[in-house]
């Protein structure tokens, strides 16, 4: 029987994320600003990913369309998540500041 | 406050690559179901995930690594059995249907993850 | 082609279940037209399809997959009939002995070729379908949150 193997994108966001989860259960206990550090990294390789699955949409090779979407929706919660930590940090410093000596 | 675990969307990606090789390949055989001699396509994805079905009973599918997961086959049919096409219709409109469903509960756990990171917002 | 090549498959299937329906259409609309002796008659003509597979070096993708799945390509010969006779002897196309010749064409093989033709139409209308369907679904990816 001949079996044809076609390969899935090769390079994509998920392997990425493989490494965002083993940091994200690594934080506890762990450095943040590194941890957070890594996360800004994974993000800005998400987003890039996101971006060239659309350039390859409009140039007629994106393979299919599940693909780009997921890198897409991948990018765009890792981008909620940095922002709602930057929130989330912002308000912790403003609400330390406002404490009384 | 990860994203979906990426072994489980590593394996709903597998799901949906095969759900349009799948399409494709019921596109081929109708489109040839009058052509003498033709061979039908086949896509074969669940038959081979083996061990990963007794990981996701055991609970223990995120401690696999995601490139692991075996990927969608594509088999031709060396058969002497032509396209039969009232099946192919059939089974084309059940894949269709698998696809969608896939890419439904990928959204509703997107959208549960991204509920989870915004709770909390005034 | 990307993810669209998919399409192309179920288009060429369906211009080839066309030229089927339309070839026997014709061949139906002919079959009692006689000839003057001497002149040519109609010929009945019959499809012939074939899938073409390009060869590969590698697979790319999907759009390999449609491809080579074989676009099914069609052509139009005349077919082997021996015309059928009818004795006739006033008709202004008899020959010599009184035979009048009419393709032949055989009408429930015909009528058999339409009907089959138009359910296989139909089914690469439904493939065309559902893969459009799923295309719009794998849009809505991530569109609840």
């Amino acid at each position: 029987m001949n079996d044809f193997i076609l390969p899935t994108a090769p390079i994509d966001a998920t392997g990425d994320a493989a490494g965002v989860q083993a940091q994200a259960a690594a934080a506890p206990g762990g450095n943040f600003a590194a941890w957070f550090d890594h996360q800004l990294g994974a993000l800005d390789t998400q987003m890039a990913s996101a971006e060239k699955g659309v350039q390859q949409l409009a140039a007629g090779d994106a393979a299919s369309l599940h693909d780009v979407m997921i890198r897409m929706e991948e990018a765009k919660l890792a981008f909620h998540l940095a922002v709602q930590v930057r929130s989330r940090l912002l308000d912790a410093y403003q609400e330390v500041m406002r404490m009384q000596v | 406050m990860s994203l979906i675990d990426p072994v489980t969307l590593s394996l709903v990606k597998s799901a949906l690559d095969a759900g349009v090789m799948r399409q494709a390949a019921h596109a081929a055989n109708i489109a040839n179901a009058g052509t003498p001699g033709f061979q039908p396509f086949a896509v074969t994805f669940e038959e081979n995930l083996g061990d990963v079905r007794s990981a996701i009973a055991d609970g223990t599918l995120s401690s696999l690594d995601a490139r692991d997961l075996p990927a969608a086959r594509l088999a031709v049919q060396h058969g002497t059995q032509p396209v039969q096409l009232d099946a192919e219709v059939a089974a084309m409109s059940a894949d269709a249907l698998h696809f969608q469903a896939l890419t439904h509960v990928l959204s509703q756990q997107y959208a549960l993850v991204s509920l989870a990171m915004s709770s909390g917002d005034r | 082609m990307d993810y669209r090549a998919v399409f192309n498959v179920s288009a060429a299937g369906m211009d080839v279940e066309k030229l089927r329906l339309d070839t026997a259409a014709l061949n139906l609309a002919n079959m009692d037209t006689s000839a003057a002796p001497g002149t040519a008659p109609f010929k009945p003509l019959r499809v012939v399809s074939q899938a073409v597979v390009p060869s590969f070096q590698h697979w790319m993708g999907v759009e390999d997959l449609a491809r080579a799945g074989g676009l099914p390509h069609a052509a139009v010969v005349e077919a082997d009939a021996a015309p059928r006779i009818v004795h006739d002897p006033a008709d202004p196309h008899a020959d010599a002995n009184g035979d009048v010749r009419y393709p032949g064409v055989n009408h429930t093989a015909e009528m058999l070729t339409v009907m089959t033709a138009l359910r296989a139409y139909e089914a690469n209308v439904a493939a065309l379908g559902a893969a459009k369907s799923m295309a719009s679904h794998a849009l809505e990816i991530g569109g609840q949150s």
